[in-house]
């Protein structure tokens, strides 16, 4: 059964909203540290346009290869 | 690299290859990755070996590979109601819809050597810094983009691991996006990482040993509306076709991995 909880020590770093059904921006290294924050644009292949950014798999592939 | 420094490994330039293939039902991870890394130097036989292990264990590979990241999902609606979401109730269906499948394409890392620091008495400080080159097929084209990840002083990139779970989140949100009804741009995904006590250094004995090391993080899910208008089974069964979400729960996606003295 799920409860509700207390958001009081809840501190995120990562954020990510999608654009549309095409695109979605994450920023990463977004809470209170010495460097960042740095964004990132991903995108979703779709039948009407060309992705503007690689698919969001190919970035943790690429922080794997990093 | 830290870890060949570290362990006194003739290691003068090391190059990352992946292979990205699509995958799709039954064994509908999404997709899976074929790796190759080229170590350059005098490296013996046993040393392959050492770095071999240590890049099937560094904190990224664990967290694709070996399921380390203990994930605690949470949801919280536009109307202000918070419920957790973990764990995923048993038996509980993956959420039906159509999901574009993962193009294929290649990654390539080529190490910065000149990013490397170390201090006065020959020490390194951080490992430095890599340039990885994306390219996938598009919709008209192929396409590429250069992403940078490492450690610096200047930190004018982000860490490997930091990188790798935004590339989950987006990876969540644009999965979201596509199954849920009506999230339109209010839907938002949040992470939250607890830095570790030990490091780069840690992360890089750990790989080294071979060890596993389970990692806490928070997801929360922002979405629309109400819990009677999305319920919370709905989205956790939409997170049952995310394919990072599913790479990070159970591993999975490596399918071949080579370690070569180029």
């Amino acid at each position: 059964m799920a409860e509700a909880m207390d958001a009081g020590e809840y501190r995120p770093n990562i954020f990510a909203r999608p654009l549309g059904k095409e695109s979605v921006v994450t920023v990463v290294g977004a809470g209170a540290a010495p460097t960042g924050p740095w964004s990132y644009v991903t995108g979703i292949p779709n039948p009407g346009s060309d992705m503007v950014g690689p698919p969001p798999p190919y970035l943790s592939v690429a922080a794997w290869a990093a | 690299m830290g870890v060949a420094y570290r362990g006194n490994i003739a290691l003068d330039d090391i190059k990352v290859d992946f292979e990205v293939k699509p995958i799709g039902p039954p064994n509908a991870i999404g997709f899976g990755v074929k790796e190759t890394v080229t170590l350059i130097g005098k490296i013996s036989e046993q040393e392959r070996v050492r770095l071999e292990r240590a890049s099937n264990y560094c904190p990224v590979g664990q967290a694709l590979t070996k399921g380390s990241m203990q994930v605690e999902d949470q949801v919280l609606w536009a109307s202000g109601e918070l419920l957790t979401a973990s764990p995923t109730p048993e038996g509980l269906k993956a959420l039906e819809g159509n999901l574009p499948a993962i193009p294929p394409g290649t990654v390539h890392a080529q190490y910065l050597l000149d990013t490397k620091e170390l201090d006065e008495s020959g020490g390194m400080v951080h490992e430095g810094e890599a340039k990885v080159t994306v390219r996938c097929d598009n919709l008209t084209r192929s396409s590429g983009w250069i992403v940078l990840g490492g450690h610096s002083t200047p930190g004018w990139v982000p860490g490997p691991f930091p990188l790798a779970h935004g590339g989950w989140a987006a990876s969540t949100a644009a999965t979201l996006s596509q199954l849920l009804p009506q999230t339109g741009d209010d839907l938002k995904v949040e992470l939250a990482i607890a830095r570790t006590s030990g490091g780069p250094a840690e992360s890089q004995s750990n790989a080294a040993a071979g060890v596993v090391a389970h990692r806490q993080v928070s997801r929360r899910i922002t979405v629309p509306g109400t819990p009677q208008d999305i319920p919370l089974d709905m989205v956790q069964a939409a997170l049952l076709r995310d394919p990072m979400s599913i790479t990070y729960q159970h591993g999975g996606i490596l399918l071949e991995h080579n370690v070569v003295v180029g």
